[in-house]
């Protein structure tokens, strides 16, 4: 196989999709782009900030770091692919109830962070959930209340 | 920012990625977690008109005992060394290292093999693998090779690996070596990183992330293989300062030389405390 584009085909949150992407393509532009899907956010653009996190297969991804034709085969969730207005996952309503947010742009990165730590340790203890959170930077809250968040969907 | 375009290679053999970076030489690079080649890329320091993905090559990510070695394929990521049991089970401090690099997201995507031939100076496994003693295997059109880890990385983002090389896997002996790794992380980079491994009648002590590449110190290494007990405020703490300074130590972004000498020195009194330990 030797192309500068690909045809890829890959689960978008739950729908089967076919695309063809330049082999350049970032998979943050595909999603915001292509997709339209604006909730994935970039920001360091250097996989320290966690503002573009996407689940590729479950694993946090950063999406500013990976290229479009890295997704063939898998299954992607980007922010969207969450809850609905009328009923929030899980994951996000702790965010809403806690305050874990106030501009809410590193939001959608946090949230599929903590669906990915959850997903590998649903009872992660308080150091655990900060030593996962470490690759998640937000400038506005001071943490505390994200910490406290995720430890409220701790059974 | 936005790597500039390039052509796209998915070999599914190690054959096929070897073939693929022969024939098109300087122009290609080997693709896998893309942490540092993708971001190099899109800052414009690096360029390549070919891309191998290695990342659909099974027999890279094999992560398996072999007979007295622990071999780990090039293309295992961080997160599947942290969480495999016979990693854990027979070279902890490398399981224990691999589950702390960086964030989630560069665990699940970077790999041991990106790490080793990309040559940051502040990567933590080399200096861990050095004081294994592990050794590196490589294949190009000329044949396989072994190479010991504590010679590959012979610079900051150089290494001896040949372009047209391609790194397999890497093989950590498993005599039973008690290792101490410990480093001193500044922001989301180790500015300090040191192994070390003392059984009676051989000592390695290597430490990292300080220089353009990991060294070992030989008078530290000398004095704990004659004395394993050398306590730690007397001939130890000299022989390390003297190691250390002669060591070629700039000042960077980060931190003075002086600093960053006070910092390795400290590093490596913690790694022989904590290999200490762990023989305890």
């Amino acid at each position: 196989m030797t192309q500068a584009i690909l045809d890829i085909t890959f689960i978008l949150n739950g729908e089967a999709i076919e695309a063809t992407v330049a082999t350049h393509t970032l998979l943050i532009d595909f999603l915001r782009d292509t997709r339209g899907l604006r909730g994935t956010k970039r920001s360091c653009d250097m996989q320290v900030c966690g503002a573009c996190t996407v689940l590729v297969d479950g694993k946090p991804t950063s999406s500013c770091t990976t290229l479009a034709v890295d997704i063939d085969d898998t299954a992607v969730t980007t922010i969207e692919g969450l809850g609905s207005a009328d009923a929030l996952d899980p994951v996000q309503q702790a965010f809403l109830d806690h305050n874990a947010l106030q501009c809410g742009f590193c939001t959608p990165g946090f949230i599929l962070s903590v669906k990915a730590l959850l997903q590998i340790n649903p009872k992660p203890t308080r150091d655990e959930i900060v030593q996962h959170l470490n690759g998640n930077l937000c400038r506005c809250t001071g943490y505390h209340k994200i910490i406290e968040a995720v430890e409220s969907l701790v059974p | 920012m936005f790597p500039s375009p390039f052509t796209y290679h998915r070999p599914a053999k190690v054959e096929d990625a070897v073939a693929l970076l022969a024939r098109y030489g300087d122009d290609a690079a080997p693709y896998a977690g893309g942490t540092e080649l993708l971001l190099a890329m899109k800052m414009g320091f690096a360029q390549y008109d070919h891309l191998v993905d290695l990342k659909r090559v099974p027999e890279l990510r094999v992560i398996a005992r072999q007979g007295d070695a622990l071999s780990v394929g090039a293309s295992a990521r961080y997160a599947e060394i942290a969480s495999n049991e016979i990693v854990s089970g027979a070279v902890p401090a490398l399981a224990k290292l691999c589950g702390e690099i960086a964030n989630p997201r560069v665990r699940s995507a970077g790999t041991i093999g990106g790490n080793l031939c990309f040559a940051e100076p502040r990567a933590d496994p080399p200096t861990l693998l050095a004081a294994l003693g592990a050794e590196l295997c490589l294949v190009s059109p000329r044949g396989e090779r072994r190479v010991p880890a504590g010679g590959f990385v012979t610079g900051a983002l150089e290494t001896v690996r040949a372009q047209d090389e391609l790194l397999l896997r890497i093989e950590i002996p498993l005599h039973a070596r008690a290792i101490g790794y410990e480093r001193i992380v500044f922001g989301h980079r180790t500015i300090a990183g040191a192994a070390a491994t003392v059984t009676p009648g051989a000592a390695h002590v290597w430490v990292g992330c300080v220089a353009s590449c990991p060294s070992p110190l030989a008078k530290t290494e000398a004095l704990l293989a004659t004395d394993p007990d050398a306590s730690e405020d007397g001939a130890l703490r000299k022989a390390v300062t003297q190691d250390i300074a002669a060591l070629d130590i700039a000042d960077d972004e980060d931190a003075s030389a002086d600093y960053r000498r006070h910092l390795a020195k400290t590093v490596v009194m913690r790694a022989i405390a904590s290999c200490r330990e762990a023989v305890a």
